[in-house]
Formats: C-alpha cells, sequence, structure tokens
C-alpha cells in the first residue's frame, strides 16, 4: 500500500512521457533551426591584424604645421613643433569621415557639423571625446602607423606627440 | 425575348463557374457578391453607418494599405533593373532615369515610401485620439506596432540600395547607433553590416531584407490586422 502510492507519485503515464517526447524533440529541431540559420548569416571574420599597418612617409617630408590625409587608411598625420600625432579620421561621434579644412585650421564633419580644433579635440557639434589617434612610431626614419587599435583619450595633451 | 450580349455572357457556365452570384439585383445577391469574391470579402457585407464617416478614420489605414501596394508593384519593377552590387548600384539607379517611365517609376516608390511612414504614423496618432487601442481593440494595436517598426525598417533599409553618399553615410550612421545597445550593442552592427564597415556584404544582406523579408512579413502582419478589424467587430464607434 505505502510503497504503491510513492510509486505512483514518481511515474508518469505513457500518454505524458510521449507527449513530452515530442514536445522534447520539436524544441530540439526548433532550437537547431534558429541557431542554425544565425550560425549560417553570422558573417565570416574580416582581414588579419597584419593589414592594418602602413607606412606613411619619411620624417623630413612633413612641413611643421601640415595636415596630410591617407584616405584609404582614413588616417591624418599632423605634423607639429615638437613631433607628430596620427589622427583617425573616423568622426568619435557616429563614425562619418571627418575632413581638414585648411582654411579655417579645423576638423570638419559632413553629418552633423562637428568641428575639432588643429589638436582634435572638439570646438562645437555633438562628438563625445576627441579624434582618437592611432599608434605612431618612427623606424629608420619613416612614420609607421598601426590603424589596428585607436587610441580613445579624454583631451590633448602634449604627451600625446610623438618626437620626431 | 431575346438575350443582350451582356446577360448571355453572364449566363454561361464559364461565368457562372467564377462568379457564383448573378446579376446583383436583390440586397441578398449584393450581399453574397462581397462574401464570394476573394478580393472583396475583406470588405463587411454590411457595416455601421459610422464607420463610413470620413472624419472618423481619415481613411489613413487604407491609405497606409494602397501606399503598399503601390510600393510593391513599383519595387518589383525596380528589381529588374537595380543589381544590389557596389560597382553598379548606382549607375544602375542612374541608368534608370533614361529609361521610359524610369523616372517616374524611381520617384513613385520614393515618395511612395515617405508617404507611407507619414500615414502609419497618423493612422497610428488617429487610433490613439479616437481611443480605438482599448478593449476588444488591444491585440490590434499590438499588431499595429509590428506594422510600424516593419514600415521603419523597410525605409532604412531601402536608404541604402541607390549607394549614393546619402545612403553611405546614413547606414553608417544609424549603424553605430545600434552599437550603443546594452552588452550586445556591437555584435549586432556587426551581424547587421556582415563586416565591421558598410559595404558589399551590407548592401545584400539589406537588398533581401527590403526586397523579401521585410515585405513579406508585412503583408502578413496587415493580413492578421485587417482580419482583426473585422473580428474585434469592425471599426470602433464614434466616442
Ligand atoms: C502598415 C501599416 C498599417 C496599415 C496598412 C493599417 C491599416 C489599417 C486599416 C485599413 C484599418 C481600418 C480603419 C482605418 O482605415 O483607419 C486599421 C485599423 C486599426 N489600426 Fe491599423 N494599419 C497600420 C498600422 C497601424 C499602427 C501603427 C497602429 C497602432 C499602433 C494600428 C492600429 C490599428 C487599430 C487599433 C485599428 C482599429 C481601429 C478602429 O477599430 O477604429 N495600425 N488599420
Ligand atoms: S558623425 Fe560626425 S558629427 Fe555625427
Amino acid at each position: 500500500m505505502d510503497l504503491k502510492t510513492t510509486n505512483m507519485n514518481k511515474t508518469i503515464s505513457r500518454r505524458r512521457l510521449i507527449v513530452c517526447a515530442w514536445i522534447g524533440a520539436a524544441v530540439v529541431v526548433i532550437g537547431e533551426l534558429i541557431v542554425g540559420s544565425f550560425a549560417f548569416l553570422w558573417p565570416r571574420k574580416t582581414q588579419g591584424k597584419g593589414e592594418k599597418i602602413f607606412v606613411a612617409g619619411k620624417v623630413r617630408d612633413f612641413k611643421v604645421g601640415e595636415v596630410i590625409y591617407f584616405r584609404k587608411e582614413k588616417t591624418f598625420i599632423k605634423k607639429l613643433e615638437g613631433g607628430f600625432l596620427a589622427f583617425s579620421a573616423v568622426c568619435p561621434h557616429l563614425n562619418c569621415v571627418v575632413t581638414w579644412n585648411e582654411m579655417l585650421k579645423k576638423f570638419e564633419c559632413p553629418c552633423h557639423g562637428a568641428k575639432f580644433d588643429p589638436n582634435g579635440e572638439v570646438i562645437e557639434g555633438p562628438p563625445p571625446r576627441p579624434l582618437d589617434l592611432y599608434k605612431l612610431q618612427i623606424v629608420d626614419e619613416k612614420l609607421v602607423v598601426d590603424t589596428a587599435s585607436p587610441m580613445v583619450r579624454k583631451n590633448f595633451d602634449p604627451s600625446q606627440i610623438v618626437k620626431g | 425575348m431575346k438575350k443582350g450580349i451582356l446577360q448571355r455572357i453572364s449566363d454561361s457556365a464559364v461565368w457562372r463557374s467564377i462568379f457564383r452570384t448573378g446579376i446583383p439585383d436583390t440586397d441578398l445577391k449584393r450581399s453574397m457578391l462581397i462574401f464570394n469574391n476573394f478580393f472583396l470579402h475583406i470588405f463587411p457585407a454590411k457595416m455601421k453607418r459610422h464607420g463610413l464617416c470620413f472624419s472618423f478614420t481619415f481613411c489613413l489605414g487604407g491609405i497606409s494599405c494602397l501606399l503598399f501596394i503601390i510600393l510593391t508593384v513599383t519595387g518589383i519593377l525596380l528589381m529588374f533593373l537595380y543589381t544590389p552590387s557596389i560597382e553598379r548600384a548606382y549607375f544602375d539607379m542612374q541608368a534608370l532615369a533614361l529609361l521610359f517611365n524610369g523616372k517616374i517609376l524611381r520617384n513613385l516608390h520614393r515618395w511612395s515610401a515617405h508617404g507611407m511612414v507619414a500615414t502609419v504614423f497618423f493612422h497610428m496618432v488617429r487610433v490613439f485620439y479616437t481611443r480605438s487601442y482599448r478593449p476588444p481593440r488591444e491585440f490590434n494595436w499590438v499588431v499595429g506596432i509590428g506594422l510600424l517598426v516593419l514600415t521603419l525598417a523597410l525605409s532604412y533599409t531601402g536608404y541604402l540600395l541607390p549607394w549614393d553618399q546619402l545612403a553611405y553615410w546614413g547606414i553608417t550612421v544609424g549603424t553605430t547607433i545600434m552599437t550603443y545597445t546594452p552588452f550586445l550593442g556591437s555584435y549586432i552592427r556587426f551581424f547587421m553590416l556582415g563586416a565591421d564597415e558598410v559595404g558589399h556584404e551590407a548592401l545584400l544582406r539589406f537588398y533581401v531584407l527590403h526586397c523579401v523579408v521585410l515585405p513579406f512579413f508585412t503583408g502578413l502582419l496587415m493580413a492578421i490586422h485587417f482580419w482583426r478589424v473585422r473580428k474585434d467587430g469592425g471599426i470602433s464607434g464614434p466616442l
């Protein structure tokens, strides 16, 4: 008697078992379809890190105060008294590409009218921070820029200038 | 009396096999005509007087539906001339202007798209101000929200297709806004674009969404929406 009631509580009926099996199978199949579709649509990884380094030119070819744009790399190289700065041309607001206005000595973004001073700090407009910098090295009197990981900064500081 | 030619046609077996109801000369036959026709059956066979009052609905839902049909027809025609590739898309759009009716076709598609966003929005406003979202119509409001989102998504995905400056930067800006989604942000952008930047992959993805996936779901939700208007007791009454 005692044994029978505890047994009754633990077993499930044949009907319930089959219903559960069907639901389980349906969940597995539908889950596979959904996950499979996402996996199918998930983009393949793009190019490796190696291609993100470029040589901007010889150190002595740059004149003080000059800002040179590298279109393919979306990079500005600026020569100052003490050295160089490499800006990312990608606007820190919503990723448009800024241009250098030689007349007004400002970087300007066409998308929402942001303006940046020659050191990349925001003068007006919506961007939350100055233009990002790229890692810059001087190797063999040549400027080598690494555009793999832009350096986010709060404001301009002379220590950001790479001597050369 | 000799039968006229129209009478003979409408009495013929072929005609009667397509249109069961003969000449609708009684009220019963008139309503049967509506019931038995696939295209007319979305209209109620009878409706309340206030449902016809123009200033209650301003026909905004109907206008949205009409614009969607115009967009489907012109969109299909445009698909015959457009190639979703970054080498060709922009030039295909320019070449369109040289074709007979090409410009008017493209402009119909563009203006109807702008118009539909407006009419869907005003339709929503009208439903709100007439308190038509209240039970038993609360689920149709939810279906409507789905339609609003789909309408906006259609506009946005279509915006990239001409592959001009506006398109390119519009999508750059919009997908960057997506990165502000908590936790998943940059993954959503990557998934939407199919790459780190707007390019060939993004154009193809947006093309498929714009021409197949989104119109399909919009059509589906519209069918449910209209069905629910009827099942919820027709157009709601005046306040
Ligand atoms: C593709 C977009 C849409 C289409 C084609 C559409 C179409 C329609 C049509 C033809 C009607 C009949 C009454 C009328 O013409 O006003 C209707 C009613 C209704 N719609 Fe929409 N609609 C759309 C979007 C929306 C949206 C965005 C909402 C709200 C979030 C909404 C909520 C409703 C409700 C609650 C009704 C019932 C109103 C009543 O009974 O008075 N719809 N819709
Ligand atoms: S993207 Fe540059 S100001 Fe908005």
